[in-house]
């Protein structure tokens, strides 16, 4: 008896796995017609239509849905195509600013930056052909990154954190650091990763490298202080933290306007004679720039002051406690 | 011959050109004289920029350094004091933004920092950083 309904249970279950197989196969046959296109967007095909002759609305599409088929994002490209065609953007020009797209996607690198960047043309009023120059530089300097970034001994690096390196490094080159000062920094965490500093260690160090590289670029440091500064921590052996510290002292004077040059030549002098990143925070800068009043910190916009002894004023400081970084 | 011209005629000349110059120079230092950088209140970026009455003014705010795109424009208001203000709530990061004025890019001249756009113009950029005790730094 158990016997027979064991068999029977058997023949159901063959029966059942029968009748689904053919059911999930013919969805996984379906999907790909079904991913996403222009069919999904009927307004922005409407808006196409009423822009362009039927043959050069159907060149945009086609390179819009290879965009959307190679991975990028609807939400990322549809924006962008519609703000071009209300702006009335010649279609060969379009059609270009969607292959930037496409490429950027191509060599794995993240479209919404290029995309962005369409973005701000579009609102700038730029020409096309403007736009597509603009686009241009912010893929190869992504690509640049990238670049650099295969060489680079750091593994186990997830795709999220590449992305931000890549976007890192390109942001400081947009902000003036040239590709020679960009090879150097990579090279010195090369030079000084491998061997001295355990996996974890050199990923972190490498994440917060190219955040100090990006954020002292913008804040107006010359490319051969941030470099010579990146020199002295890796020949000190600055962990990822201290780099970070580091970071956190350049935020610091940047908020309350001091002078950037002489404040990378007083944290330069301070790595170099030994100083740590985790006393960056109680260090009295002011003195170590030379100044021992809120009227000599020169400011790079004549306004900075230490705001007595750094006791976190309105000038902001970090932590809000003592002038210090904590 | 040469005519000696009187000195009232010389205090009026002097007098007319300072006052053609003051004329001139004044409206022009009084908007820069009133700069104002972004500033926080509330969880909220103030945004402000002295355009005529009668500009369509927008703010256009964005990130560079994210992997989607940011780019939103936002109205800018009249304000009391005769200045155009935006109120944007934002989160901790650093930002690129201009101003639309009647369509033209416009860099506030307030911008804790400007940075080349790739347009040949620029933007202005800040960072925002929260404090732990509700406060912030923008610079």
């Amino acid at each position: 008896m158990a016997t027979k309904n064991f068999q029977n249970l058997k023949n159901r279950f063959c029966l059942a796995i029968f009748m689904i197989f053919p059911v999930l196969l013919s969805m996984m046959l379906i999907t790909p017609a079904s991913a996403e296109g222009i069919q999904d967007h009927p307004q922005l095909r409407q808006m196409l239509t009423d822009q362009y002759r039927d043959q050069d609305r159907d060149r945009i599409i086609s390179q819009y849905e290879d965009c959307l088929d190679a991975g990028v994002p609807s939400g990322t490209i549809t924006p962008m195509v519609e703000n071009a065609a209300r702006a009335g953007v010649d279609a060969n020009h379009l059609e270009s600013m969607l292959q930037e797209v496409y490429k950027t996607k191509k060599y794995n690198l993240p479209p919404g930056p290029v995309a962005s960047k369409a973005m701000e043309g579009l609102v700038k009023n730029m020409d096309g052909r403007q736009i597509i120059t603009a686009m241009t530089r912010v893929r190869q300097r992504m690509e640049y990154a990238a670049q650099e970034m295969k060489g680079l001994n750091a593994p186990g690096i997830s795709e999220r954190e590449r992305h931000r390196m890549i976007l890192d490094t390109a942001e400081a080159m947009a902000s003036g650091m040239d590709r020679s000062h960009v090879h150097g920094i990579y090279k010195d965490l090369m030079d000084n990763g491998s061997g001295q500093f355990s996996r974890e260690e050199n990923r972190e160090r490498t994440m917060a490298t190219m955040e100090y590289m990006k954020r002292l670029s913008g804040y107006g440091v010359s490319p051969d202080q941030v470099a010579a500064i990146s020199r002295e921590m890796n020949r000190h052996r600055y962990t990822g933290e201290e780099i970070g510290q580091t970071t956190k002292a350049f935020s610091m004077a940047r908020s309350r306007s001091w002078n950037m040059a002489r404040f990378s030549q007083s944290v330069e002098s301070y790595i170099n004679n030994g100083g740590r990143g985790s006393g960056m925070g109680h260090m009295d800068w002011g003195s170590a720039m030379g100044m021992h009043n809120s009227k000599g910190m020169d400011s790079d916009h004549g306004s900075g002051s230490m705001g007595g002894d750094n006791d976190g004023g309105s000038g902001g400081g970090m932590g809000g406690g003592h002038g210090g970084m904590h | 011959m040469a005519q000696k011209i009187p000195s009232c005629v010389w205090a009026f000349r002097v007098f007319s050109a300072f006052a053609l110059t003051a004329a001139l120079v004044f409206p022009l230092s009084g908007c820069a004289g009133r700069q104002a950088k972004p500033s926080y209140d509330n969880g909220s970026v103030r945004f402000s920029i002295t355009v005529p009455k009668s500009a369509q003014v927008y703010l256009v705010l964005f990130q560079t350094d994210s992997s989607e795109p940011t780019l939103r424009q936002y109205p800018v208001r009249d304000n009391r004091d005769g200045r155009r203000v935006a109120v944007v709530r934002i989160g901790p990061g650093e930002y690129h933004y201009f101003f639309q004025v009647d369509g033209r890019a416009e860099i506030d001249p307030g911008a804790p920092r400007v940075e080349k756009d790739d347009f040949g113009g620029g933007n202005g950029v800040f960072t925002l950083e929260i404090n732990n005790d509700g406060s912030a730094n923008i610079y």
